[in-house]
């Protein structure tokens, strides 16, 4: 018995003594952390996108932590992000940002792929003054406007891509004067199409037809068939990718040879793979065919990293790296953690570097604040079932 | 033009027939909303993903494996998921809830999240009076009109139809003259879920595969059977040829969000008429 109380008497100081200089040693080696909060659907027809979204950013996460982490005044944070799944629908946004805010306190946040779920979990961010980087979008002020302060765009956005595409569609297709129109019904779509149809006029070009279809749809015979009756020589569509691949496909059966356009950036392999090697011809995208050897060695580095990790690359997974990028350079830039030091610094940031090249930010006098990424893009032609990289392209967000 | 929507609609309405006719044989035989039928559908188009890309099978042996396998697939959810709740309609369908979530997720975590094409087994397109089809959706309709009369004739010539058929106007007479209800329920989840296969399959290839693809085979689905008359296969042929023709008819003259509404106000119309739908019992 005395031996067991000696025991302990020596034993306990000495375990709580290990146990304190191991915490002392931990609390020492481990670097400080930046939580980063993450919406996206994750779940759901969305989570299509939404999932190699947040891959690519826990992947560009883990590439910022290998080089040290986030350097501000001297200390090194290293990235802790916090996944949410908002399900691409607005109730479930507003949770997600909510708990994210309000549980885990960030400061900073990526996501959302939709005008509506940007413009819900704004609702939320904002009053809380919390800096998001939206991933996608199609333009409107439901996305980034002069009251969202503390929301930033980084990646081109179909309203965006429309004068750069018209301006190379009168080059390469100089015969091709009127264009049909096939946008995605969307709370957004009748802002889009007043943008689009300015961008057609100023490029001197007529419209013969706009049209919407419903996002679910799978069948596109009716519908191309409406829009083909307004004979139009080239055709603009807003699709998803396998959205694209259907209107490509069915396009091409029904006889129309002229030029396809989307102005949805999307996967130009998801294209092709849907729409079939032998209707894949004309049809020209903004996005880069990552596995050109024409994409910038920093595509090429997080093409190959991508693979390693996920097995697959292409474009659906590179598009969300820039949205967490610039965040990360504008917090560097700011060498401060207060999300309003940050969002200061960031709209006024004239160089950023971007996976395809130097950004910079704009939109001031487009969108009401200068929030807006301005970087360079990526066009592919799908011609001959081959994929063909057209160029790079900066857009003009002045 | 006339021609090319006549066309647009009739091939609307076979690929709606072929979603519609595998759930109204669950419905009126099992007797149950197997709210997880879109996503038997989904399965049996990533089987044909499976050995037609992945393993390099051809495309109708492809077909063949996916609609056996789904279709024994079927027989086993009817005997665990389905059967247990036959009389209990908030347990049926909660179990058939879980069974969407858990189809969707199993092939979210076999597969991964991404779309995934099937390509053409018949390349090309058929030019009729003007009007122009893809020789693949063509395919669909020849197999599908074989499907339906195979099915037709095995229900009207077959003692195994028969008993579907009783089973299907009165469960308790059937199991009262001597028939095996179970079994009877087995038979009909093995056909649906095996005609689901193939529409999966088949129209793998026209359109493409998410793992999320069975909503649009559901919602389609209920509004055909509801249309033609609850667990009536004839039924089901009408309303999706009507429901086509509507699609193919209305879209090019007005737009698509109108040739939805129209298909929803005649659906609502010949209900009022017709509560039973177009080919349903009273």
């Amino acid at each position: 018995m005395k031996k067991f109380l000696l025991t302990l008497a020596v034993g306990f100081p000495v375990f709580f003594l290990i146990l304190a200089v191991g915490a002392t040693q931990g609390s020492a080696a481990d670097p400080k952390t930046l939580k980063i909060g993450v919406t996206a659907p994750l779940t759901g027809p969305s989570s299509t996108a939404g999932i190699p979204s947040v891959r690519i950013t826990q992947l560009a996460a883990e590439w910022i932590n290998a080089k040290g982490g986030v350097a501000i005044k001297g200390e090194k944070y290293k990235v802790e992000l916090i996944v949410e799944d908002e399900k691409d629908t607005i109730d479930t946004a507003i949770t997600a940002a909510n708990k994210l805010v309000q549980l885990h306190k960030v400061n900073f946040m990526v996501g959302t792929i939709s005008p509506p779920t940007a413009a819900a979990i704004a609702s939320v961010t904002e009053p809380a003054h919390v800096v998001r980087s939206i991933w996608h979008g199609e333009g409107s002020p439901m996305e980034v406007n002069a009251k969202t302060p503390y929301t930033f765009r980084v990646p081109v956005v179909p309203r965006d891509f429309a004068p750069s595409l018209l301006n190379y569609q009168t080059k390469a297709y100089p015969n091709a004067k009127k264009v049909g129109i096939l946008f995605i019904e969307g709370p957004a779509t009748d802002f889009l199409l007043e943008k689009v149809k300015k961008a057609i006029e100023a490029a001197k070009l007529t419209v013969a037809s706009a049209d919407m279809y419903d996002v679910t749809t799978k069948d596109f015979y009716p519908v191309i068939t409406k829009v083909l009756n307004s004979k139009p020589d080239a055709l603009y569509c807003t699709a998803l990718p396998h959205l694209m691949g259907g209107i490509l496909k069915t396009a091409r059966e029904l006889g129309y040879t002229g030029p396809i356009f989307n102005l949805s950036p999307t996967s130009p392999g998801t294209v092709r793979g849907i729409a079939g090697k032998s209707n894949a011809t004309d049809c020209i995208l903004p996005a880069p065919d990552v596995d050109s050897a024409k994409m910038t060695p920093m595509i090429k580095d997080i093409r190959r990293m991508c693979i390693e990790k996920y097995k697959e690359c292409n474009f659906d997974y590179l598009r969300q790296w820039d949205s967490f990028w610039w965040l990360i350079q504008a917090i560097e830039k700011a060498q401060s953690l207060d999300p309003t030091a940050v969002a200061k610094t960031w709209e006024k940031m004239d160089h950023f570097e971007s996976s395809a090249g130097p950004g910079k930010m704009g939109g001031q006098q487009s969108y009401g604040i200068n929030h807006i990424g301005v970087l360079p893009f990526a066009v592919t032609r799908l011609n001959k079932g081959e994929m063909e990289h057209i160029g790079w392209f900066v857009p003009d967000i002045p | 033009m006339w021609a090319q929507n006549i066309l647009n609609g009739l091939t609307s309405g076979w690929l709606y027939i072929l979603v519609a006719m595998g759930l109204t044989l669950v419905l009126s035989i099992v007797g149950i909303v197997q709210l997880a039928h879109g996503e038997v559908y989904m399965v049996g188009a990533y089987v044909v993903y499976f050995f037609c890309v992945v393993a390099g099978l051809n495309f109708f042996p492809a077909l063949l494996i996916s609609i056996v396998s789904v279709a024994l697939l079927g027989v086993l959810l009817e005997r665990f998921f389905l059967r247990p709740f036959r009389r209990d309609m908030e347990g049926a369908i909660i179990t058939t809830t879980a069974l969407i979530l858990i189809l969707q997720t199993g092939i979210v975590a076999v597969a991964g999240p991404g779309y995934k094409d099937i390509p053409s087994a018949a390349e090309g397109v058929l030019i009729i009076f003007g009007a122009r089809l893809s020789w693949e959706r063509l395919l669909t309709i020849i197999v599908g009109v074989v499907l339906v009369i195979a099915l037709l004739l095995f229900i009207g010539k077959t003692k195994v139809g028969q008993a579907m058929v009783a089973v299907s106007e009165d469960r308790d007479a059937a199991a009262l003259v001597g028939i095996n209800v179970n079994k009877v329920s087995s038979v009909a989840m093995f056909l649906g879920c095996g005609l689901a296969a193939a529409a999966g399959g088949l129209t793998g290839p026209i359109f493409n595969l998410t793992p999320y693809m069975g909503g649009f085979a559901l919602m389609k689905g209920i509004e055909v059977i509801i249309l033609g008359g609850l667990g009536s296969i004839p039924g089901a042929i009408i309303g999706g040829l009507i429901l086509g023709l509507l699609d193919g008819l209305i879209t090019p003259l007005a737009s698509v969000q109108m040739a939805n509404i129209i298909g929803l106000v005649v659906i609502v119309l010949i209900l009022l008429l017709r509560p039973q739908g177009l080919m349903g019992h009273e």
